[in-house]
């Protein structure tokens, strides 16, 4: 296998000797996040790639592996690259990394041992398409292997289930000049159905005003084809991306997208860019936090 | 060494999968507990190598160490429970998750990405506990040895700039008491960086006070003005009950501070022109816990100490497209 010549450097010289300095680069306004921490695919020889997300998207991690049938790990980093909206709707990717890899070869004799700098040898390098917040295509050369985020579902972990109350922060704008903003308390009510997915009736907690002013103005944001109802829902797949949809829309699709979906473990991402956009984070609220009284209520 | 035997994670996981202690609904129990960075954890130049962690829904905690042995490149998979600490053991140990779990060493594997699998072999070696003293530090001990400091370490020094708090939250507070007090509010609130010397003037209380006072800020510390932006009535309770906000007039303000392992307190200031007058506050001090997109304010009182209860505010950072402040005249409130 062809090597490039082994070279000393510490992590964190790496991370000043390769990256560039902190980027201040324009914001996506909804940006998907995939989950920190472990990637795998099961039943392979790829072994876990894990990584770490700074503030401003620089993604570093080590992937551990085999090759030959002996242990070998890498170090990578890299800018998370966050698609747009509109790019994400075209191909599904919502963010992308690419990275050289770094071959760790030699280092210190232990933990505890006198500090010797480890060395690295670079002769490949990867790809990481994220399709979801915990949904992946690893490619390195010709290679394609499909990662999961292995602790945030299955196979190895419970499916993740969104029921329960959350603040819903929105904002809904259009080219007219509308201009929607809220916080509001929503409660996600699991639904059955045969499709194996999970759904949620959405409702609006309080308070009522707001509630109406944002059932009207997400409303605007989700087609309709064919008999809705007023309500919303929302479905997530495997990969936990899904949409958010009318209830009783005989899903005939639309000319326009429905809102598209991203969970994570207490946050939901619900985003539209149309001549009328819609970027809503809903976030969690432990199970029983509220409720014992009214909002400002107090003295 | 023992006979390698093999293992596959999905089997190591399963083995291991208990439920989280589960505080939420309790009326004097905290609902949020400050938690611990997944990904990667390190020593600044030491040979300890990458420690990657990831942590489930149900508080399963697995991931590998990447490191040397006798200088060529080794790894090791984990995977345990990890322990959150009581509410009493993070305000006065500091403490506020620990993970303990064996350590099975990688021996071999598959002889290429794409070749037929072949199940990794393992061997134990040892155990290590992971002791976490905040959403960034850790201290690291295998098999009961030296500890040794950890930090998250792409969440801040010395790889990366401190993470800057400023700007705009939404907050969600609740109040419970032992004997029935209850408060809850959602709002809106900005944090403005403080820019004036770090000198500090800490102002005895004038009555006796049961209560250990929030100490000043350290140096380096970063400091923030709490200001509320909306709605009124939210930021009115959170005013009346929680913490001063600039809601309405007052002779002092909220200073929220954070040292350099993401922890600090929320304290009672006026700026002066040598720097800030400090008083304590009236109850409790607000301990403050901060990550990436969170950051929790938290006093809590155990039986012993009066009426047992709990008071705590998570903010989470809004999206970048959040609200210019409109909002909160164009809504009616309750």
């Amino acid at each position: 296998m062809p090597r490039t010549p082994g070279f000393v450097l510490a992590i964190g010289m790496m991370i000043a000797a390769v990256m560039p300095p902190l980027a201040v680069r324009a914001q996506d306004p909804s940006p998907i996040r995939p989950a920190a921490g472990g990637w795998y695919q099961q039943g392979s020889n790829f072994g876990n790639l894990n990584f770490d997300i700074g503030d401003d998207g620089l993604v570093a991690g080590t992937w551990s592996t085999y090759r030959e049938g002996r242990v070998v790990w890498y170090y990578f980093q890299a800018p998370l690259t966050p698609r747009s909206v509109p790019d994400a709707e075209a191909d599904g990717i919502v963010a992308i990394v690419e990275a050289p890899l770094y071959e760790a070869t030699t280092g210190s004799a232990c933990p505890t041992c006198p500090y010797v700098p480890p060395q690295w040898a670079s002769d490949r390098s990867m790809r990481l398409e994220f399709t979801s917040t915990r949904v992946a295509t690893f490619i390195s050369g010709t290679t394609r292997i499909p990662l999961v985020a292995w602790m945030q579902g299955p196979p190895l972990m419970p499916q993740r289930d969104y029921a329960g109350d959350w603040v819903a922060a929105t904002r809904v704008t259009s080219e007219t000049g509308f201009d929607h903003q809220s916080v509001v308390t929503v409660r996600l009510q699991a639904l059955v159905n045969g499709l194996g997915r999970r759904e949620y009736a959405i409702s609006c907690v309080r308070p009522a005003q707001a509630c109406t002013q944002w059932l009207a103005a997400v409303g605007d944001t989700v087609p309709c084809i064919h008999f809705c109802a007023a309500e919303l829902y929302l479905w997530f797949d495997a990969d936990e991306s899904g949409r958010m949809q009318r209830v009783y829309d005989m899903g005939l699709g639309s000319v326009e997208p429905y809102p598209a979906a991203y969970g994570s473990q207490d946050r939901i991402l619900v985003r539209r860019t149309s001549a009328t956009s819609l970027a809503m984070s809903l976030i969690r609220l432990p199970d029983g936090l509220f409720g014992i009284a009214t909002p400002e209520d107090a003295p | 060494m023992k006979p390698a035997r093999h293992l596959l994670s999905a089997i190591l996981l399963s083995a291991a999968i208990t439920s989280a202690p589960c505080q939420a609904g309790d009326a004097i129990e905290p609902a949020w507990a400050p938690t611990p960075s997944t990904g990667g954890w390190y020593q600044p130049n030491s040979a300890f190598g990458n420690l990657n962690l990831d942590i489930a829904d149900n508080g399963i905690a697995a991931g590998t160490w990447s490191t040397f042995e006798a200088g060529r490149p080794v790894w090791y998979y984990f995977q345990g429970t990890l322990q959150p600490a009581s509410a009493l053991q993070v305000r006065d140990d500091g403490v506020i998750a620990t993970l303990e779990t064996p350590l099975h060493a990688v021996l071999t594997g598959g002889a290429c990405l794409t070749c037929a699998y072949l199940a990794p072999t393992w061997t134990p070696h040892g155990t290590m506990r992971v002791t976490f003293t905040s959403s960034r530090t850790a201290r690291f001990s295998l098999n009961g040895g030296t500890p040794i400091p950890l930090v998250a370490w792409l969440q801040g020094a010395p790889l990366r700039a401190p993470r800057d708090y400023a700007g705009d939250w939404l907050a969600i507070a609740r109040q419970d008491a032992a004997n029935g007090g209850h408060y809850e509010t959602v709002t809106h609130l900005r944090l403005d960086t403080l820019a004036g010397q770090e000198a500090y003037d800490v102002v005895p209380p004038a009555m006796p006070y049961v209560d250990p006072p929030p100490p000043a800020p350290p140096g380096g510390a970063r400091r923030y003005r709490v200001n509320c932006i909306g709605p009124r009535a939210a930021c009115l309770t959170l005013d009346n009950v929680f913490l001063r906000t600039n809601i309405v007039p007052a002779w002092s303000f909220t200073m929220l501070w954070l040292d350099a392992s993401e922890r600090g307190f929320t304290i009672d200031a006026v700026e002066s022109a040598s720097g800030y007058a400090l008083y304590p506050p009236v109850g409790l001090p607000h301990h403050v816990h901060a990550g990436h997109d969170r950051i929790l304010i938290r006093a809590f009182r155990v039986p012993d100490e009066g009426v047992a209860g709990v008071r705590e505010i998570q903010l989470v950072r809004f999206p970048a497209e959040g609200f210019d402040g409109r909002a909160w005249q164009a809504l009616t409130e309750e």
